[in-house]
């Protein structure tokens, strides 16, 4: 096993970037920067211009409903009764799209949702939980886990037993996550702040890991526009570098034959595949085939580097093809 | 000389520790609780400096087991009483529980209670014989606590700790 220093060493020409006229062409067009366009235009080929319109629209809302405080029926049913068109997402097992809302209340201020009945969540945000798929027994990692939307989730799957230990790293970031928690009753869950990397100095070891890794966002663009030109190469650099760090992390706390889910809310190979790929190759991890999910398989070869084909077991969304926010999921095993 | 920040223990406590904390609460909102309230539950208390507060968790054997590690730990499921200078103040998944065992509550139409969830107090006709009531909704869904005080022509009722409250902490 190699150190991440020599295994980026080894991938260094993936950080590296020529930028074609075309791609400067279309950065103008469309509002990004010129390197992130070259990317899309490596990734989707004749689509690039499809997907840089997509980000200029926004995302159908969409909730999970929180069957740990109400039956998902009588949800829909109140929710209707208020003037929201709700339809049940087949290929999620709590997802429902706003199809409609009355002018009041706004999704986030019903009674329903003080309650904890709901929680608003993008469709593709609700895939890692499902797919890690944590039971009663389970003794579960969220390493970077504020707001909780992913925590609760897992609380919602294991039926409220077992035990989730929530890390968060930001001080601020631990209020929301609690607050969270509280309103949506789930009550397996320790919260910890602090850094997930300091937790292989303790004598822990998990059967389930999620790292919804810290990211420069390049999937949720079409919610939050300013993305388009915020994270400069450097710093996609420095967020791989991080993501290598907690993957790193992760395959040490976690059991023999223990299973993690790995995912991003951004579409960068950088962050996703370069990441899955250390751990088949430094690591010795497995990746486990995702197929029940409408979504694009994994890149094996980006900007001139090749991963190993197991990466391609792994699943993207994207706005243009799927209508969800950009993401990638990604399960692993530890052999 | 600055004070130092203390650091907040969590420990695993019986559930006979909080027994009176729930007869501070039974006398305030007229309950009967039965006797092994929390009984499926793991009990936490976190005392801090300037208060403590008491969660209850799934029953887990590593709880405690991990609350001994020296972790930063911040939260334990979910928080159901504060207690501050002999005061017990119950949080809003404590009201969740108190529905069931509680006498003192307060039913209003729809339109009220938005007001009373956005923090505002509100005064109504109706006389209410008691001070310390749980707002409800009408299909019996707890949804705060509230103060009453009686006035000359009927009660103003003064939000304590209400739902809304998730809106305005930024979850």
């Amino acid at each position: 096993m190699g150190t991440i220093e020599d295994y980026i060493s080894r991938y260094k020409d993936l950080f590296r970037y020529s930028v074609t006229a075309k791609a400067r062409f279309l950065a103008r067009k469309y509002g990004f920067l010129d390197y992130m366009v070259e990317r899309y235009i490596n990734m989707f080929r004749d689509e690039a211009k499809e997907f840089l319109e997509s980000c200029s629209f926004p995302l159908r809302k969409s909730i999970r409903c929180n069957t740990l405080k109400v039956e998902c029926e009588e949800l829909v049913e109140r929710l209707e009764g208020k003037g929201f068109v709700l339809e049940k997402v087949d290929w999620l097992k709590f997802g429902y799209v706003v199809k409609a809302q009355p002018p009041k209340p706004s999704l986030g201020s019903t009674l329903e949702y003080m309650l904890g009945y709901y929680y608003i969540q993008g469709l593709a945000s609700m895939v890692p939980a499902e797919i890690l798929d944590p039971k009663e027994g389970d003794v579960v990692l969220d390493m970077a886990s504020s707001p909780g939307g992913k925590t609760t989730q897992m609380s919602q799957l294991m039926g409220n037993r077992g035990l989730i230990v929530a890390v968060e790293r930001k001080k601020s970031r631990v209020r929301p996550l609690v607050s969270n928690i509280n309103r949506l009753g789930a009550l397996n869950v320790v919260v910890l702040n602090m850094d997930s990397r300091e937790l292989v100095n303790y004598d822990l070891r998990f059967s389930k890991v999620l790292l919804d890794a810290p990211c420069s966002g390049e999937g949720i663009i079409p919610r939050d526009p300013t993305r388009k030109s915020k994270t400069q190469p450097e710093e996609l650099y420095q967020f791989s570098m991080a993501q290598l760090e907690l993957m790193d992390t992760a395959y040490r706390l976690l059991k023999e034959k223990g299973e993690l889910v790995y995912s991003t809310c951004s579409i960068a190979p950088e962050e996703d595949e370069f990441v899955v790929n250390y751990a088949v190759e430094e690591l010795g991890m497995e990746v486990i085939p995702t197929e029940r999910y409408p979504a694009s398989k994994g890149i094996i070869s980006f900007n001139g580097v090749d991963f190993s084909r197991e990466v391609e077991n792994c699943i993207r969304f994207y706005p243009h093809q799927h209508k969800t926010e950009g993401f990638f999921v990604c399960h692993l095993r530890k052999r | 000389m600055p004070s130092e920040k203390k650091v907040v223990r969590f420990k695993v406590i019986g559930t006979h520790e909080v027994k009176v904390y729930l007869d501070d609460i039974a006398l305030k909102y007229n309950c009967s609780f039965p006797c092994r309230m929390f009984g499926n539950y793991t009990v936490v208390e976190a005392e801090g400096s300037d208060f403590s507060q008491i969660f209850i968790a799934s029953k887990s054997t590593l709880l405690p087991e991990l609350l001994e590690k020296g972790l930063n730990v911040e939260f334990v499921g979910v928080s159901i009483m504060k207690v501050k200078g002999g005061k017990v103040y119950p949080q809003l998944n404590m009201g969740d529980i108190m529905v069931k065992y509680c006498k003192n509550k307060v039913l209003l139409p729809e339109p009220l209670v938005q007001k009373l969830l956005y923090g505002r107090e509100i005064t109504v006709r109706e006389r209410y014989y008691f001070t310390n009531g749980l707002l409800i909704s009408t299909r019996g869904e707890f949804l705060g606590f509230v103060n009453l005080d009686r006035t000359k022509n009927g009660t103003r009722i003064i939000p304590e700790k209400e739902i809304g409250w998730y809106l305005r902490s930024g979850g």
